[in-house]
């Protein structure tokens, strides 16, 4: 993470063996490669926390503005997908106080559709587990539910999301620890 | 992991973004005139500003907000987003929204008795509003606040601008601290574009050093107070500077389109059609030149009743760039011109060659009754 080589004018960035072959190589001054090999893992990242499909768009380019704005000052290329993770966390997180305030406003719904949210495959009865569980999410407070869709629906693991979430590993684990009996006992009265 | 969670464990494999190439391309497309209109402006609108901006417009709503008690938040499943082609969002009072193009969608953010709040992502859509006047409707698109007074208007987003057409009625329409009113067939882009750094300022007296026309002086108190009164959507100040200053409109198609907005948008629509033709004739290898005849052919057929100039003014669009969704329009409103202006075969040929074009296009019916076809 920390300035592991001399900081290169033009970054190249090398595919992780999940991005693709490891000979796949990018220049980091390619926007357009960055944004086309990166924006389905980030909108992937988003959609999770947020729920929301009509929330992406702008959310993704501002998690890219800031990631290009930021380029030149990363000096480890491996690390740029999860320096995207770590901005497109914190920008949804903010995404989701707006709508609070929004919510309390009357500006945004107060209850959303999210069966909308299932991939055209998924059963009713997973469209309906899915809908069931943002709801639940919805009550969080925004950095809590991050956390657990993190760590239970993202995958990551818990020493990552510290880092994806700019806290403390105790801090981590006592907002996922809050936010998993918020869910159960959600999810046992919805 | 405790029961319930293991039994939605498999639900949440099937979570997943709707994001394919197209949106990629065309959410990458958005982010590139994104980072061009912040390097114009020179200013860093981050994530911060655009919750900054949200809050705004959030004030600009609250500050008419019903008393709680009057209140009614939207019921599940109202709010949503509407993508199909076509598609026609119904409210409760009659008003409705159609969606015109494939990248429109419609966000419903709020509801009740007193307020109807719409949010326009992308793409383009018309809007058909009942007139109510204990309920303001309001459309936001991007940092553009159109709010409707009962009428109708089609909206275009195209990045961070927008572009209102009012078709009937009139529409207020705010962006940032500025705002001004739009009657029927009167159209613009909003946000008003930023004032050019000093290095679009060089890069321009550069160029036009080097093609030999004018280059743009801004030293004249004067110029600069119609362009910044214009930009602030204040058009009656604007065009009448613009009448006392000497230098008056620099050879530059940003300067031609805004002094363009400042006479037709203060009730002098004639004195618009020069700066239009300006840009039409001398700039048209600039994108916006096609624009600039678009709106030219509106105002000669909906302000000037000249609708003969105005179908070659919407065929001169079509000749330059356009966007699909104005190429369409373009097509009806020359046949709308030639039916005006009593060439009906003209207006039938050209309704022919719509129909071939756009088979399902979202002015069929018009052409249709336009071009003798019904």
């Amino acid at each position: 993470m920390a300035a592991l080589r001399p900081r290169a004018p033009h970054l190249r960035v090398l595919g992780g063996f999940e991005d693709g072959p490891a000979s796949a190589v990018i220049d980091a001054s390619d926007v357009d490669a960055l944004y086309r090999r990166y924006a389905p893992y980030v909108a992937a990242v988003a959609i999770r926390i947020l729920g929301r499909d009509h929330e992406l768009d702008d959310l993704i380019q501002d998690a890219f503005l800031n990631a290009l704005r930021g380029l030149r000052d990363l000096r480890e290329p491996a690390a740029i997908k999860g320096w995207l993770a770590r901005i497109t966390v914190r920008l949804a997180i903010r995404r989701l106080r707006q709508r609070r305030v929004r919510q309390a406003l009357h500006l945004e719904p107060a209850v959303f559709d999210y069966e909308t949210l299932a991939a055209p495959a998924a059963t009713p009865e997973q469209r309906a587990l899915i809908a069931r569980l943002y709801r639940v999410l919805d009550a969080l407070p925004a950095a809590d539910r991050a956390v657990w869709v993190l760590r239970h629906v993202q995958g990551e693991q818990l020493q990552q999301i510290p880092e994806l979430c700019g806290c403390s590993l105790s801090t981590a684990q006592r907002r996922l620890r809050r936010a998993q009996a918020a869910v159960e006992e959600g999810l046992a009265h919805e | 992991m405790s029961e319930p969670l293991e039994q939605i464990r498999p639900a949440l494999d099937q979570i997943e973004a709707r994001w394919d190439d197209p949106r990629t391309e065309r959410t990458l497309a958005a982010l590139h005139r994104r980072r061009a209109a912040r390097r114009r402006r020179g200013v860093a609108l981050g994530a911060g500003a655009a919750l900054a901006l949200a809050a705004g417009a959030s004030v600009m709503v609250a500050s008419r907000a019903p008393h709680a008690a009057d209140s009614q938040p939207v019921a599940a499943g109202a709010a949503r987003i509407a993508e199909p082609e076509g598609r026609r969002v119904d409210f409760a009072d009659g008003s409705h929204v159609v969606l015109l193009d494939a990248a429109a969608s419609i966000v419903v953010d709020a509801v009740s008795p007193a307020a109807l709040a719409v949010r326009m992502p992308a793409g383009t859509a018309r809007f058909e509003v009942v007139p109510n006047a204990n309920r303001a409707f309001e459309v936001s698109a991007g940092e553009v606040v159109v709010q409707v007074l009962g009428t109708s208007f089609e909206l275009i987003r195209d990045g961070a601008r927008t572009h209102v057409q009012v078709l009937r009625g009139r529409v207020a329409v705010r962006w940032g601290a500025a705002s001004t009113e739009l009657a029927a067939g009167e159209s613009g882009w909003f946000p008003r574009s930023a004032r050019p750094t000093a290095a679009e300022e060089s890069a321009r007296a550069d160029a036009a050093a080097t093609s030999g026309s004018t280059p743009r002086k801004r030293t004249g108190a004067a110029s600069a107070g119609w362009r910044e009164h214009a930009e602030e959507g204040d058009f009656g100040r604007a065009y009448e500077l613009l009448q006392r200053a000497e230098q008056r409109v620099a050879d530059d198609v940003e300067e031609l389109l805004l002094a363009a907005d400042a006479a037709r948008l203060s009730g002098h629509p004639a004195q618009a059609v020069p700066f239009l033709r300006r840009v039409i004739d001398r700039h048209d290898g600039d994108p916006r030149a096609s624009l600039a005849a678009f709106t030219l052919g509106g105002v000669l057929m909906n302000q000037l009743g000249r609708p003969r100039e105005a179908e070659a003014a919407y065929a001169r669009a079509r000749s330059l760039t356009l966007s699909t969704a104005l190429a369409q329009d373009a097509v009806a409103r020359q046949v709308e011109a030639a039916h005006r202006a009593g060439d009906t075969a003209r207006a039938r040929s050209l309704a022919l060659e719509y129909l071939e074009r756009y088979p399902t296009g979202r002015r069929v019916n018009a052409v249709r009754r336009f071009g003798g076809l019904e």
